[in-house]
């Protein structure tokens, strides 16, 4: 059994867009490349070029300010999948969260229970769209577009079922951490610290 | 003006305006029906709920891209048995379409258009089931925000406020139409009634905002901010608070305590209460802050 998710390691993320890039070209329809709001992966903290960024992390006198590469964090426990009427949003036993676009009714319902604003409607689709690991690429034994193309090395696809994983090894070794909010979502997506 | 991007807009919140006065209004046409009130004034009230039930129906669908096309999939996914009835979403779909029922047996009977359906809705257990369902509605349309991830949008006291203030801009529509009528002097019942529940819709709003402004979280506390002091502040002091509450309350108080009822002055109070509930609900949505603006690692 596999258990995708990813670590994201930001001592080499150079907030350079690339893995914003490439998701978009390889997902999305030209018409919504202009449209920024329209994302499958964000860089959160640092939208409209705002500098420094406005996610803070660690502690005074440790604090620092930090962009965040955030894609769907295929929670353990999705709150988006519990609110769709019409079961078109699920977790697939591999971990990966989808919505299936010829179920969904694009009520909007799961873009405002995800706590971490992953999900958007596709206008061209009618229908909502989010992260799906590229899991076309993954069943062709590709990594996803995002990893593929990342500058700098910092996104990493992993196994979460596999231990021997180097990624996952070295996220533990630099005690990574997770986006976590009081929903108890249990985010499949580590980020290992900058310092 | 500044406000944060929810993915829900001005469509929901009439949304929630209509499906809030056409559930409390089934409440109260329910429990009015054995009072003595004329049954011209019952016969358009009963209109008007349906009217409500089926454009909260339709405001609801406006907010779906594909709108009727819709309706395909969320048929294929009850033959599928994927519909999800632990879904706000999906219960209120159930709920509406049950509303929109009740309300036309409601005009039938008012109207007289069929004997035998006047008859069952003449029977105790309609009156009982079209209490539950029209409550129901108007407390679904709390629930429905409360899973979000819009901390404003799921503070304790939201059903409860739409309750009251549905059943506010509901009886003051009932209020409208005893006055149009010729009913003569309703001071004793639909006065008294939206003079109390005004203040507390009030008291209720008081709560919620400084439980919002109290919380731990920093998008709730953003969002009292933009209500209280923001960019929302004179909407919501100048357009809902005195104007959609405060002015209509003192209105209904001067002529409760002189014990005088004037037409004009119960028609704008009434008014006001029903516009006030629509600002109520806009204000609320945009005052959305998501939890990930402010996210705190």
């Amino acid at each position: 059994m596999v258990r995708y998710g990813f670590v994201i390691d930001l001592t080499r993320c150079i907030s350079c867009y690339s893995c914003v890039a490439a998701c978009t070209i390889e997902n999305l329809d030209p018409s919504l490349w202009d449209d920024s709001d329209k994302r499958r992966i964000r860089l959160r903290g640092g939208e409209d070029g705002v500098y420094p960024p406005r996610i803070e992390i660690g502690e005074y006198p440790n604090v620092m300010r930090i962009v965040l590469p955030m894609p769907c964090f295929h929670c353990e426990n999705p709150p988006c999948v519990k609110v769709c009427p019409v079961g078109a949003t699920y977790k697939r036993d591999d971990g990966v969260v989808i919505v299936e676009q010829e179920k969904c009714i694009g009520c909007g319902y799961c873009i405002v229970a995800c706590p971490y604003g992953s999900r958007f409607r596709n206008h061209t689709t009618g229908t909502v769209d989010k992260c799906n690991l590229c899991i076309h690429r993954i069943e062709a034994g590709e990594e996803p577009a995002c990893v593929e193309t990342c500058v700098g090395g910092a996104l990493h696809l992993v196994d979460f079922d596999n231990p021997n994983d180097k990624y996952i090894r070295e996220a533990f070794r630099r005690r990574a951490f997770k986006v976590e909010c009081e929903l108890g979502t249990q985010p499949a997506v580590y980020y290992i610290p900058s310092r | 003006m500044m406000v944060y991007h929810v993915p829900w807009g001005i469509e929901v919140a009439i949304f929630l305006w209509f499906a809030a006065m056409a559930g409390m209004g089934e409440v109260i046409i329910a429990l009015i029906d054995k009072h003595d009130i004329k049954k011209s004034v019952l016969k358009h009230y009963s209109g008007f709920i349906l009217i409500f039930s089926i454009l909260a129906l339709i405001f609801i669908l406006s907010d779906l891209p594909l709108f009727i096309g819709a309706l395909p999939r969320i048929i294929s996914a009850f033959l599928e048995g994927r519909f999800n009835l632990a879904s706000w979403m999906s219960i209120g779909m159930i709920l509406l379409s049950l509303e929109i029922l009740i309300a036309s047996i409601d005009v039938i009977k008012y109207r007289r258009l069929s004997k035998w359906i006047s008859l069952i809705a003449s029977k105790e257990s309609f009156r009982i089931i079209s209490i539950v369902i029209g409550g129901l509605v108007t407390l679904y349309s709390g629930f429905l925000l409360s899973v979000s991830s819009i901390p404003i949008w799921t503070i304790s006291p939201l059903p409860i406020l739409w309750i009251f203030s549905g059943a506010l801009a509901a009886i003051a529509l009932l209020d409208i139409l005893l006055w149009l009528s010729g009913e003569e002097n309703p001071i004793y019942f639909t006065l008294r009634l939206k003079f109390s529940f005004g203040i507390i819709v009030g008291i209720i709003i008081f709560m919620a905002l400084h439980i919002s402004a109290s919380s731990r979280s920093m998008s709730a506390k953003e969002s009292a901010h933009m209500l209280l002091y923001g960019d929302l502040g004179a909407l919501f002091w100048i357009g809902f608070s005195l104007l959609g509450l405060i002015l209509p309350t003192i209105v209904d108080g001067i002529q409760i305590f002189s014990g005088k009822s004037v037409k004009e002055m119960s028609l704008v109070s009434s008014l006001l209460y029903i516009l006030g509930a629509l600002m109520l609900r806009i204000l609320i949505i945009y005052a959305g802050v998501p939890y990930w603006k402010f996210m705190v690692i």
